[in-house]
């Protein structure tokens, strides 16, 4: 008997089966018996792509890995199991993704296993977000919730299982377990009671439509607030949604458009603002002007009528006050050209008569023993023009007058400006030197 | 009833994706074809020892 040729009839009797489980989504049952067949043929190829890709659908993408390669080393040859890795491999985020659910699954169970059941919790919660079709994964946390008795979680869990291995048997025995402690066990029992019970009619049984069974007053009020509370719902749910986001769209343009008008008020306010201290710039440079042209006005008026005053004073021979209203303008602030000119022709009168007629009458006060009056004549022509013999006189006046110190700081003048006068000799023999 | 304890020391770490290359060496690959010919070959071999 050719034994080899039934063997291999053997594999594909369990990979058509085992393909014929996989298509009613009964991925534990297609895998044991994908495996039975490789364990006749372990080149039926077939079997071992398919159990690869019932791995794969399982979260346990490594395990897939390992069997298309596995198949890939024993038929290279037109196999389909190079394009699933290929496909692997085009898109290395699976891997990584994957590689890091399986750690962090390790972890949970790790953590499920030394009584850290919140960590392992979390730790699988993270998994399924990233891996939803991760069974393993589903079934320890259905565990780990069962444990705690949170059914209902549990039972979303398991529910997810079934959606993906349809006769996962561990999920089928939690499951149960589930049903038992929600009471949907019951429920579901006397539902397929009814369902399937039979009872033999009568000759006097009548079938009443449902529609025509009586409903008792209280039911039909319940009825009326149940309708009432999902017409609110469905309001809620559809129609409110909408009609806020298109109040909010309408809020949105509407501020969006005071904000553009309060954008461009503040920019004319800031236009308005800057204008304004130009303005006000320019206001108190204009206000700066007229106060110096007033000044320099008052500054000419009092300036010529100084100059005016010291011509008629001069016109009158009173030298004594034309001298005092010289010697008391200040030539600094005379700019005016004409004011200019008519001041140098009354300094150089000053400075080449003036002063002699002033020590002239200083001599004569002085002879008359008017001392205060020379003194202030004096003192008055050695301002207007610093004739040494006129400074001597005063000094030796101050000296007759008693006042030594201003006799001094002359005599010593006289020393210092004008040394080779002959009296720079007689202040040097005053002084004592 | 499930004793949750046990149920959950039952399960087993999955396998990463960087142990693919040692879980490939480590998988058995004999099948009832291997299995069968050894047999053949130990029976021929021990009919041969008799015969000697």
């Amino acid at each position: 008997m050719n034994y080899d040729k039934t063997m291999e009839r053997i594999a594909n009797c369990y990979y058509n089966l085992g393909l014929e489980r996989a298509r009613l989504r009964d991925l534990s049952g297609a895998a044991e018996l994908l495996k039975k067949s490789l364990q006749f043929d372990k080149y039926q190829k077939d079997a071992r792509n398919l159990l690869g890709l019932i791995f794969f659908e399982c979260g346990e993408t490594a395990d897939a890995l390992v069997q298309w390669v596995i198949s890939m080393n024993l038929l290279p040859d037109n196999n389909m199991a190079d394009y699933y890795l290929g496909e692997i491999q085009r898109k290395p985020a699976i891997i990584r993704i994957c590689s890091d659910n399986v750690k962090r699954y390790n972890r949970a169970l790790d953590y499920a296993q030394n009584n850290n059941e919140d960590l392992a919790i979390m730790q699988l919660n993270q998994v399924i977000q990233d891996s939803p079709n991760y069974i393993k994964a589903h079934i320890l946390l259905a565990l780990l919730y069962m444990k705690r008795e949170d059914w209902i979680k549990a039972g979303r869990s398991l529910y997810k299982v079934l959606k993906i291995d349809r006769n996962n048997p561990k999920a089928l025995v939690l499951m149960d377990e589930v049903k038992q402690n929600t009471g949907r066990k019951e429920v579901e029992q006397s539902k397929l009671k009814n369902v399937f019970s039979h009872r033999k009619m009568m000759d006097d049984d009548v079938l009443v439509p449902q529609e025509v069974k009586q409903i008792s007053p209280w039911m039909v009020i319940i009825n009326i607030l149940v309708g009432l509370i999902l017409a609110l719902f469905t309001f809620n749910l559809l129609v409110l949604p909408a009609k806020t986001k298109v109040l909010n769209a309408g809020k949105n343009q509407e501020l969006i458009a005071y904000t553009e008008k309060l954008d461009s008020a503040n920019r004319q306010y800031s236009d308005l603002k800057e204008q304004y201290s130009q303005l006000e710039e320019r206001y108190e440079q204009a206000t700066q002007q007229i106060q110096q042209y007033q000044n320099a006005n008052e500054s000419f008026m009092g300036q010529y009528q100084a100059l005016n005053q010291i011509n008629m004073a001069y016109e009158k021979d009173d030298f004594v006050l034309a001298a005092q209203l010289f010697t008391g303008l200040d030539a600094s602030q005379i700019v005016d050209e004409n004011l200019l000119g008519q001041y140098q022709s009354i300094k150089h009168i000053m400075e080449s008569s003036v002063y002699q007629s002033l020590a002239d009458k200083a001599t004569e006060a002085w002879n008359g023993g008017d001392q205060e009056q020379a003194a202030e004549l004096y003192l008055l022509s050695v301002t207007l023009h610093e004739e040494p013999e006129n400074m001597f006189l005063l000094a030796r006046l101050y000296q007759s007058m008693g006042r030594t110190d201003d006799a001094n700081s002359l005599f010593d003048k006289i020393i210092g400006s004008y040394p080779d006068s002959p009296y720079a000799e007689k202040s040097r023999q005053a002084r004592g030197y | 009833m499930i004793n949750y304890e046990e149920e959950i020391k039952r399960f087993k770490p999955s396998l990463d994706v960087d142990q693919i290359e040692d879980a490939i060496v480590k998988v058995d690959l004999t099948d009832m074809n291997d299995i069968m010919t050894k047999l053949i070959e130990d029976a021929i071999k021990q009919k041969k020892d008799a015969q000697k």
